[in-house]
């Protein structure tokens, strides 16, 4: 016979139905602020982070504004036309971020399979799901406006206030409006066509070509007189702009009630603001039919593949092994086990899109404006700017892959997280796991850096022996960062982590991006005193500062790698 | 007969918590020895320490004579490790894992080749050399754990858990692998909650409770020294003899 228990157990009460969502949404988030609070550095280091964005953000607004403001005649009249592109291009980035957000939190996500055993209907899941991936989707739109917004209204001389109105009464309906939309054509698109799915690969791929293609284009307009650049520009833009100005754009509806509101035309702006909040409502009302209809036959369907796995399918998707093996057939010479960690890298990385698109996306940006940059050759025939931008460029390039190093490479060791045992286990496994990925991040950093400068630096002709010494300082720092974010990664490795994004946002992600904000900040000033080394013609400053910067990230990059793999011999597997 | 486990008073201790208490074991060479005990004993804590995934807070530990944490690299070529929980790196496929452990230990491509082959038929994942390991359901992956834990033929074998999520059939095969081995020379050390299995294939059993060890033996002596016709009595009647006279 068994004692029942004598101790009292609370149990909190949760409400039912969507509301029983909120609550438990309520209680992670809360868990989390909680945790924040915990880390002062940590909080220190986003408000500081978020703050300087914000300002720089405004700043730049305030300037772009005013420059098209105090066009003679024109600049009222454009500010307004460029607000209605302004939100068309808003709205179209939402949509597109609404169908990627509302994939991964409606369908993807193995909580709503569990939710779809609770007795919640489609539709409440749905409607829960909607406003969740809408909040994550939209929230970074609105901090864009905000800082804009604020400028224009500074410009125009109008209350500060009008922009608590252009956000909660404007921009929150059409936000509503794009994402409710957004989801049912993902929701008709499973259902349908689920199975034109578009390569995830392919994604990245495309923006980057077409963004490429869009900077080619705008750098072929005025060749002939650089200094008309603007206006040529803005020629060519207008009448493309009828596209988003139409009249059944909500966009536009925005964009109009926005210009009435700020001449004072309030009815006008006013009916604008209704039509907006009727839509975002007739829209929700309609997802909530189709949801009620659609959601779960969808996820029925989408759920199937991941839980049956057929061979078939689980050929389909290893698809992208071949390619890679064959980089791995050439590296023969390559010893073991060097060569099954490097494959093992190799498959995973290859074969987890998030890893490498963003990556590729942002190398790609930089790669199509470095090639599209020779017209910042003809504006000065001065060598020293020349290579002024290309050490501006260094600096940039870094910049960029840093942030991707600490968003990537530093959280490498506490992924390893449960597998790691295999390698502990394995003799000499840890040093030659943190040795095999500086080998192989530093090797794929030193490779798209050095493409990026020489591309830089040939485009803008900058001379030969200086071209060199930026290989030099590209190569020196490419290592430095990828032993900086190793290093620290596998000093302050955390096994207890979920995945990369929550070692990231922890308080030692924090303290990463920070010294490695410090790092680059060491090679731009290294940067600029070899600049006026130049224009100086000192060889001996120049060859100071090459020392210098080389003690520099030799310390920046070993230091963290020794005391990493210090703590990797004597970690302990305990979970 | 040579020890090829051994371990000397090895203790782990957390904060207040005594995981570990003078744990003394030795395992001669072709023996298989069953560690079982309730939860919270100290099993998965006891080979840990012996794998070297752990180190202890006093205590020495000995693999074929090395010794764990002043020569890890000549213990861990000769150790074959398979944990509680089959975590396997998802995104690579079963052959492409299989390739990867056979790479960490050095091994030849053809002799690799010729084991992978036997040992995937065996566990019976021919079918499933092109999945990847995420797609694969728990029991696979315990299937699969237990061949590249085999992959290097080591010559010992500390297993955490070997028998949770098999099926029946895999379970017989997996008995009968691991009497293969043992007669082949192989030491075994496994840690498990199956007690009719220990009764079948280990021929020495050690019973841990509370972080040491209070029973070890063959099961005629435990049976001799405890009383009662099966194992799960004796186990009651060293772990907890209130429930036992209660049963």
């Amino acid at each position: 016979m068994t004692t029942p228990p004598t101790g009292r157990i609370t149990v909190l009460r949760a409400p039912a139905g969507a509301h029983l969502f909120g609550w438990v949404r309520l209680r992670i988030w809360r868990a989390s602020l909680r945790e924040l609070l915990q880390a002062p550095v940590k909080l220190g280091v986003i408000l500081s982070m978020w703050t300087i964005l914000f300002v720089a953000l405004y700043v730049l607004a305030y300037e772009g504004i005013r420059f098209v403001f105090d066009t003679a005649g024109l600049g009222p009249f454009l500010l307004s036309r460029l607000w209605f592109l302004f939100l068309f291009v808003v709205m179209v980035l939402l949509a597109v971020s609404q169908i990627a957000s509302a994939y991964s939190t409606l369908v993807r996500t193995p909580e709503t399979r569990a939710w779809m055993v609770l007795p919640v209907s489609a539709r409440t899941l749905c409607r829960a799901k909607w406003l969740e991936s809408s909040i994550y989707s939209s929230w970074a739109v609105i901090a864009l406006v905000v800082p804009l917004g604020l400028a224009y209204l500074v410009v125009l001389k109008q209350p500060l206030w009008l922009i608590g109105w252009a956000i909660g009464i404007l921009l929150i309906p059409l936000a509503g409006i794009v994402t409710a939309v957004a989801t049912m054509g993902l929701l008709v698109w499973l259902r349908w066509l689920g199975r034109l799915v578009i390569r995830r690969e392919l994604v990245p791929v495309g923006f980057v070509v077409a963004c490429g293609l869009l900077f080619w284009i705008l750098g072929e307009q005025g060749r002939d007189n650089p200094r008309d650049a603007w206006f040529v520009a803005l020629q060519a833009l207008l009448p493309r702009m009828q596209i988003a100005m139409a009249w059944w754009w909500p966009s536009s509806w925005m964009a109009t009630a926005l210009d009435a509101g700020l001449n004072t035309r309030w009815v006008e702006s006013g009916l604008y603001a209704i039509l907006l909040w009727m839509t975002m409502l007739g829209c929700w009302r309609l997802l909530d039919h189709l949801a009620a209809r659609l959601l779960f036959p969808v996820l029925r369907q989408h759920a199937q593949p991941l839980t049956l796995s057929s061979g078939e399918g689980a050929a389909r998707r290893s698809a992208i092994g071949p390619p890679v093996a064959v980089p791995l057939r050439v590296h023969w010479w390559m010893r073991q086990p060097w060569r099954a960690l490097l494959a093992k890298d190799l498959f995973l990385v290859s074969r987890d899109p998030l890893q490498w698109s963003q990556a590729l996306v942002f190398f790609g940006l930089l790669g199509a404006y470095f090639a599209n940059i020779h017209k910042l050759a003809s504006f000065s025939g001065e060598p020293s700017w020349r290579i002024g931008i290309a050490c501006l460029n260094l600096a940039c390039t870094l910049l960029v892959f840093g942030s991707l190093a600490v968003r990537f490479l530093f959280p490498q060791m506490s992924v390893e997280g449960r597998s790691l045992w295999m390698l502990r286990v394995a003799p000499d496994g840890m040093r030659l796991l943190l040795y095999s990925k500086v080998w192989f991040y530093g090797v794929l950093a030193v490779a798209i850096n050095e493409g990026l400068l020489m591309l830089s630096a040939s485009r803008l002709g900058v001379p030969l022996p200086i071209r060199w010494w930026l290989a030099l300082v590209g190569v020196v720092s490419a290592l430095a960062v990828v032993g900086l974010t190793v290093g620290l990664g596998a000093w302050w490795i955390d096994l207890t982590a979920q995945d990369a994004a929550q070692v990231v946002s922890s308080a030692n992600g924090a303290m990463a991006l920070v010294l490695m904000l410090g790092y680059v900040g060491c090679v731009v000033a290294a940067l600029v005193a070899a600049w006026a080394s130049w224009r100086a013609s000192s060889e001996y400053g120049l060859f100071l500062v090459s020392i210098g910067l080389v003690v520099v990230s030799v310390m920046a990059g070993g230091l963290p790698l020794y005391g990493g793999l210090a703590k990797l011999e004597r970690l302990e597997l305990s979970g | 007969m040579a020890q090829m486990i051994k371990a000397v008073g090895l203790a782990k201790r957390y904060g207040n918590v005594e995981a570990l208490r003078a744990f003394s074991l030795e395992v001669a060479k072709g023996e298989i020895v069953a560690l079982v005990g309730p939860n919270g004993a100290g099993k998965t804590t006891a080979l840990k320490l012996l794998v070297g995934l752990l180190t202890p807070t006093s205590g020495e530990a000995f693999l074929g004579g090395y010794q764990v944490y002043r020569q890890p690299l000549e213990a861990k070529r000769i150790l074959g490790f398979v944990p509680d929980q089959p975590f396997l790196y998802e995104q690579l496929t079963v052959s492409e894992m299989i390739g990867f452990i056979g790479g960490m230990y050095h091994i030849d491509p053809g002799v690799l080749r010729e084991r992978a082959e036997h040992l995937v038929t065996t566990f019976g994942l021919s079918e499933r050399l092109n999945s990847r390991v995420s797609q694969l359901s728990y029991g696979m992956k315990s299937r699969l754990i237990l061949c590249v834990g085999l992959l290097h033929e080591p010559q010992v074998l500390i297993l955490d858990e070997p028998f949770f999520g098999l099926d029946p059939q895999s379970l017989r095969m997996m008995k009968q692998l691991l009497t293969e081995r043992a007669a082949l020379g192989m030491t075994i050390l496994l840690s498990t909650h199956q007690l009719p299995i220990v009764e079948d294939v280990a021929h020495r059993i050690a019973i841990l409770h509370r972080g040491q060890i209070v029973a070890l033996g063959t099961w005629e002596e435990l049976r001799r020294l405890h009383g009662g016709t099966r194992l799960e009595e004796v186990f009651f009647q060293v772990t907890n003899p209130a429930q036992a006279s209660a049963r």
